[in-house]
């Protein structure tokens, strides 16, 4: 598979047919079974932590999995605001590219439903409170200040990253919570043919771009990745804070550090980690922006396992 | 008027390229398509060029329209994100 051989209308019909309900995925007295883990064993690097209990652990990756649905919701907002001004570019164009873009845009402010209800059957049920890292709205100013290629090289990133966590680690995991399983899995459905209307509106851009519009674009694209890193990094303390109010201990400042440490590693695999060694992503970049390509080893490297 | 500017000028049609092609077929779509010539032939008189050759040309053209009010407004708007997506910088419309 490859996203080059893709066009709005292909991506229309497979928006239409795979398309769902918020009530059908999220029904009014949808519960969570909070016996089971949220996050796959391969996501979740604290797992390894041999001074936690086996409850602890659990209640740490469901901390985990109540943020990792937040972050989604909380990127999608400056995704929405971007996919508008696409669809607005085309009014009076190509209306096929219209319609899916459109869908597009509708789909993502459903997806951030999605993860609103999530979130609130989560905090309902859970038992304590959970520490979320705050303003999307500044988040969304940073990312849309940059030029409107670099943002759709990381919405591209975001989409890819949400397809690869689903089919690698979440698709036939007996293991995972049913419902947040099921959540993923129609947010999945959709951001495949995002991930691909990304592409096809980035190609628009890349073409009337100038060499060093592009550079540009792969500079920006870099600079919102380590910003974003910096956020995932306060979400992981904010983790730790969430898991001694869950667990009623106050962990010593060594343990604090560990746990702080592994799950700052678990959000930067799950989110940055992810694409930037997804051979769909880097066959991409191959193609259209070999500049980017040659930096992302070093980034994987940065962000992987052994990166911190 | 506007039309007679445009056939005095090296026509835009003889040549299209892209930019200036999307933009025509716009208006025509939207206005009809003799008042979409026109329209096109007037904003192309004020800014004195043939055909719009870049993201900055386009982003003057969409100005332009945009102080003409109703549907060339619409047209105007949606064109002037185009450019800006291709990153114009929005200015004032150039008087010339």
């Amino acid at each position: 598979m490859s996203f080059l051989n893709t066009d709005y209308a292909k991506c229309l019909a497979a928006s239409e047919r795979v398309s769902w309900s918020l009530t059908t995925v999220v029904p009014a007295d949808a519960q969570l079974d909070f016996s089971r883990p949220f996050m796959p064993e391969p996501m979740f690097l604290s797992n390894r932590l041999e001074d936690l209990t086996a409850n602890e652990k659990l209640k740490l990756n469901q901390i985990f999995g109540r943020a990792y649905g937040y972050l989604f919701y909380f990127v999608e907002a400056y995704i929405v605001s971007a996919t508008m001004e696409h669809a607005r570019a085309e009014l009076y164009g190509d209306e096929i590219a219209l319609r899916a873009l459109l869908r597009f845009t509708e789909e993502e402010v459903k997806h951030q439903q999605l993860f609103l209800r999530f979130g609130e059957i989560f905090d309902r049920d859970f038992g304590t409170e959970c520490g979320l890292t705050d303003s999307p709205q500044a988040v969304a100013s940073y990312i849309l200040s940059k030029s409107p290629m670099a943002v759709l090289l990381v919405t591209l990133h975001l989409e890819i990253i949400t397809q690869a966590h689903y089919v690698d680690a979440m698709k036939d995991n007996g293991e995972v919570e049913p419902l947040f399983a099921s959540l993923f899995k129609h947010h999945w459905l959709e951001e495949a043919q995002h991930a691909k209307l990304d592409v096809l509106e980035l190609e628009k851009l890349r073409e009337s771009a100038t060499p060093g519009q592009r550079a540009l674009a792969v500079q920006e694209y870099i600079e919102i990745l380590q910003a974003f890193a910096g956020l995932l990094g306060r979400q992981a303390a904010l983790d730790v804070e969430s898991l001694e109010r869950a667990s009623g201990r106050t962990f010593d400042p060594t343990l604090r550090s560990q746990i702080q440490h592994s799950q700052t590693r678990s959000y930067y695999r799950a989110f940055l980690w992810y694409g930037l060694t997804n051979s769909l992503f880097l066959e991409y970049l191959a193609d259209r922006f070999p500049s980017l390509l040659a930096q992302t080893s070093s980034l994987a490297s940065q962000f992987g396992e052994g990166g911190l | 008027m506007a039309a007679h500017a445009l056939a005095q000028q090296p026509s835009p049609v003889a040549n299209l390229n892209s930019l200036t092609e999307t933009t025509l077929t716009r208006l025509k779509r939207a206005l009809g398509p003799q008042k979409g010539e026109a329209m096109a032939a007037l904003i192309f008189s004020k800014m004195g060029l043939n055909q719009i050759s870049s993201p900055q040309d386009l982003c003057d053209f969409a100005n332009h329209l945009i102080q003409h009010g109703g549907v060339a407004e619409a047209v105007g708007r949606s064109l002037k994100v185009m450019a800006l997506l291709r990153s114009a910088i929005d200015r004032p419309v150039p008087v010339r």
